[in-house]
C-alpha cells in the first residue's frame, strides 16, 4: 500500500514541477499579458500543491486523517494516535496564507493589465516594448 | 519588547487610517499633518528599538507568547535596528517631500502605500521566521508595484509596473518554494532553529523535533532560490531589467523610498540567510563557498557593468538607477566576503547609498519638475544653492573619496573586508566601479554649472530645501562621527561580528542553556 502511495506521490510532485516549468515558459514567452497572468497563477498554484503534498503522510495501514479533532481527546494516548495519523496542518495554513497573498497580487496585476489595455488598446507586451525602443532611438 | 512586535502592525493601521481620514475629513492639510505625525512616531519607535538593542544586544518578541520555534518570533539585532532607523527616516522624508511634489488630491494614496511599503520592509528586517519574511516581502513588493503605477495616466509607468509586478511575483514565488523546501527538510520555519539544525542535524529541538532525511539537496536548492530572489530584489545585473523603468517612471519620493528601503532588503536578506542561518559551519560548507564565489562573480560583473553604464546616461533618473545597481552590487560583494569588516562595510554602504541617492533624487526632483528628466535640465538647480550643494554632496558621498562623508568609510570598510578575505580583485572592482561612477556623477555636476540653459525655477522650493538640508545634516553627521569618533567606528564594525555570530542568535532566540 505504502509503495503505491509513494509512487503516486512521486508522480504528483514530478507533474507539478513540470507544470512549474510550463508556467514559467508561459510567463516569459507569451506576449499576451492575460496569458502571462494565467501562467503566473499556474506557477504559484503548482508551488502551493507541492507544499500541500509535503504535508501528506504515508501510513503503514489505512489513510491519513485530516488535521481536525472531532472531539476533545480524553487520554494522552488518543492525542498521540491522532498526531501520528493526521496530515501536517501547518503547511495547509501556510498555503492558505500564500493563496490569499497570491489572490491580492493577481487582482492587482489584472487591474494593471486593464489600465495597460486602456493605454495601448491591446494586452500585447510587445507593443509597449517596441514603443520604448522607438523612444530610445529618438 | 512589545514595541518591535507592534511597529509593523502600527504601520499597517496607519496606512488604513490615512485613507479613512481622507475619506471622512476631505481636508488635505490635516491628512498631511497626521501622516507626518504617524511617520514621526514610527521614527521614535525605531530609535527606541535601537536603544534597546544597544542595552540588551539581541531583543526578541514572541507573537502570542508562544516559545520559538512554535510561534512567529521577531529577532532584532544591531544591524536590523540601524537599518530600520534608516527606513523610518526615509519614510518621514518622503512624506514631507511628497507634500511639495504630489497633487493634493492623490497624496493620501501615496502616504498609505508608503506606510505599507515600510511595514513590509520593517517586517523583513525584524522577522526571525522564514515564512513571515515571505509575507513581509510580498507586502513590500505589492506596495512597490502600486507606487510604480502611481502615475496611472502615464503609459510608461504602467508598462514598468506590469513588468515589475509579473517578474516580481515569480521571484517571490520562488522564495515561497524555498521556504517550503526548508520546512519539508528541517520541520521548522524558525531561522534560529534552521540555523541550529543546518549545523547539527541530530539536534532535537522541542516542538520541531529533528530533520527529515538528508537535508543537503533541499538546502542547496533553497539556497539557490533564495539567492536568485535576493539578486532580483536588489536589481543586481542580470536581474536589473525591472529597475530602470521603475526608477524612471515612479514619483520622486517613491524612487527615494525604493532605493533606501525596498531594494536594500535583497542585500540584507542575503546577509541574514547566508551569514546567520546558512552561515559558517553548516554541513554543506563546500557548496556554500562555491555559491559565494559564483555570487561574488555576478555581483562584481554587475558593479563594473552598471558603473560603465552610469557614464553613458543622459537621463537623470537612469543615471541614479545604474548608480544604485553599482552600489548595491558592491554591498552584495561586501556581504559575501563573510569577513566582519566586509559585512559592516556592506551594511554601512546600504545606508550611504540610501542617503546619497536621496540627496541626488530630491535635488534632481526640483530640476525634473521645472524642466525635465534630461541631464541638461540640472542647470536649473544653479539658482538654488541648497539644491546644488545637496546634489554635489550626494555625488561625493557615493563616490567615496571625501573622508567627512559616510561613503568614504563604507568603501574603506569594504576594501578592508576584501583585503582580509584575500579577495584582491574585489578591491580593484571597488576602485574601478567608483571611478567609473564618479565620471557619471561629474558629468551630472558639470551639467549643473554649464551655461547652456537659463536657471529658472518658478515654484517655491522651501519644502525641498528643508528636506535636503536635513539629509545633508545627517550625511555629514554620520561622516564626521565615523571620522572623529573611534567608538562609533568600533560600533559599526561590530555589526559584522553580530551578523556572523550564529551561536548567540540561536541561543537567545531558542532560549537554550548551552
Amino acid at each position: 500500500m505504502s509503495e503505491i502511495l509513494q509512487a503516486i506521490f512521486t508522480i504528483v510532485v514530478t507533474i507539478f514541477i513540470t507544470n512549474m516549468g510550463i508556467a514559467l515558459y508561459g510567463v516569459f514567452s507569451r506576449p499576451s499579458l492575460i496569458k502571462k497572468t494565467i501562467s503566473l497563477v499556474l506557477f504559484t498554484d503548482s508551488i502551493n500543491i507541492i507544499a500541500i503534498s509535503i504535508g501528506f503522510r504515508v501510513l503503514e495501514e489505512g489513510y491519513p486523517k485530516p488535521p481536525i479533532l472531532p472531539k476533545i481527546p480524553e487520554t494522552p494516548a488518543e492525542l498521540e494516535y491522532f498526531v501520528q495519523v493526521s496530515v501536517d496542518p501547518l503547511l495547509q495554513a501556510l498555503v492558505l496564507t500564500a493563496i490569499v497573498i497570491g489572490f491580492a497580487i493577481n487582482m492587482f496585476i489584472i487591474g494593471l493589465v486593464k489600465i495597460y489595455y486602456r493605454h495601448y488598446g491591446t494586452t500585447d507586451i510587445r507593443v509597449s516594448l517596441e514603443e520604448g525602443k522607438h523612444e530610445k532611438n529618438n | 519588547m512589545i514595541i518591535i512586535g507592534l511597529l509593523p502592525i502600527y504601520l499597517l493601521i496607519s496606512a488604513t487610517l490615512i485613507v479613512l481620514l481622507k475619506l471622512i475629513l476631505k481636508k488635505e492639510v490635516i491628512v498631511d499633518l497626521i501622516a507626518i505625525i504617524l511617520g514621526f512616531i514610527s521614527l521614535v519607535a525605531t530609535f527606541y528599538t535601537m536603544f534597546l538593542t544597544m542595552k540588551h544586544g539581541i531583543i526578541i518578541y514572541r507573537f502570542g507568547g508562544f516559545p520559538p520555534p512554535l510561534g512567529i518570533v521577531y529577532v532584532v539585532d544591531k544591524v536590523s535596528a540601524v537599518l530600520s532607523m534608516l527606513v523610518s527616516f526615509s519614510l518621514i522624508i518622503a512624506i514631507v517631500y511628497s507634500i511639495w511634489i504630489l497633487l493634493p488630491k492623490w497624496r493620501y494614496l501615496f502616504y498609505s502605500l508608503a506606510f505599507l511599503l515600510i511595514a513590509g520592509v520593517i517586517g523583513c528586517l525584524y522577522t526571525g521566521d522564514i515564512f513571515n519574511f515571505f509575507v513581509s516581502l510580498e507586502l513590500l513588493a505589492i506596495s512597490s508595484y502600486a507606487l510604480t503605477a502611481f502615475y496611472r495616466g502615464s503609459s510608461k509607468a504602467i508598462r514598468a509596473a506590469v513588468i515589475y509586478a509579473i517578474t516580481g511575483s515569480i521571484a517571490t514565488s520562488l522564495y515561497l518554494l524555498a521556504s517550503f523546501l526548508i520546512y519539508a527538510s528541517y520541520g521548522t520555519l524558525n531561522m534560529a532553529d534552521v540555523a541550529l539544525k543546518a549545523r547539527d542535524p541530530g539536534y532535537i529541538v522541542a516542538f520541531s523535533g529533528k530533520v527529515y532525511g538528508d537535508v543537503a539537496l533541499p538546502t542547496i536548492i533553497a539556497m539557490i532560490l533564495i539567492l536568485w530572489t535576493m539578486l532580483f530584489k536588489s536589481g543586481i545585473i542580470p536581474n536589473h531589467f525591472w529597475l530602470l523603468d521603475v526608477y524612471s517612471e515612479s514619483p520622486t519620493p517613491a524612487v527615494a523610498l525604493f532605493t533606501s528601503t525596498a531594494d536594500m532588503i535583497g542585500v540584507y536578506g542575503i546577509s541574514r540567510f547566508f551569514l546567520t542561518v546558512f552561515g559558517e559551519g553548516i554541513l554543506i560548507e563546500y557548496f556554500r563557498s562555491l555559491l559565494f564565489n559564483v555570487a561574488l562573480l555576478i555581483a562584481s560583473v554587475s558593479a563594473l557593468a552598471s558603473a560603465l553604464l552610469v557614464v553613458t546616461q543622459t537621463n537623470i533618473r537612469r543615471l541614479i538607477a545604474y548608480s544604485t545597481i553599482s552600489q548595491l552590487s558592491l554591498a552584495f560583494m561586501g556581504a559575501l566576503t563573510g569577513v566582519p569588516e566586509g559585512i559592516s562595510g556592506a551594511m554601512l554602504h546600504l545606508i550611504t547609498n540610501g542617503l546619497g541617492d536621496m540627496l541626488m533624487l530630491y535635488s534632481a526632483g526640483i530640476a525634473i519638475i521645472s524642466c525635465g528628466k534630461d541631464l541638461s535640465c540640472l542647470s536649473t538647480l544653479r539658482s538654488n544653492i541648497i539644491a546644488y550643494t545637496a546634489f554635489v554632496i550626494g555625488s561625493l558621498n557615493l563616490f567615496g573619496i571625501f573622508p567627512l562623508l559616510p561613503g568614504f568609510w563604507s568603501k574603506a570598510l569594504l576594501t578592508l573586508g576584501f583585503l582580509k578575505a584575500g579577495l584582491f580583485w574585489g578591491i580593484i572592482v571597488v576602485l574601478v566601479s567608483s571611478g567609473l561612477c564618479a565620471a557619471g556623477y561629474f558629468k551630472a555636476i558639470g551639467a549643473i554649472f554649464k551655461l547652456k540653459r537659463n536657471p529658472f525655477i518658478t515654484i517655491s522650493t522651501t519644502i525641498p530645501a528643508i528636506v535636503l538640508a536635513t539629509l545633508m545634516f545627517f550625511a555629514l553627521t554620520l561622516g564626521i562621527l565615523m571620522t572623529l569618533n573611534g567608538y562609533f567606528r568600533e560600533f559599526v564594525i561590530q555589526w559584522g561580528y553580530d551578523m556572523i555570530d550564529y551561536k548567540r542568535y540561536i541561543v537567545i532566540t531558542l532560549n537554550l542553556t548551552i
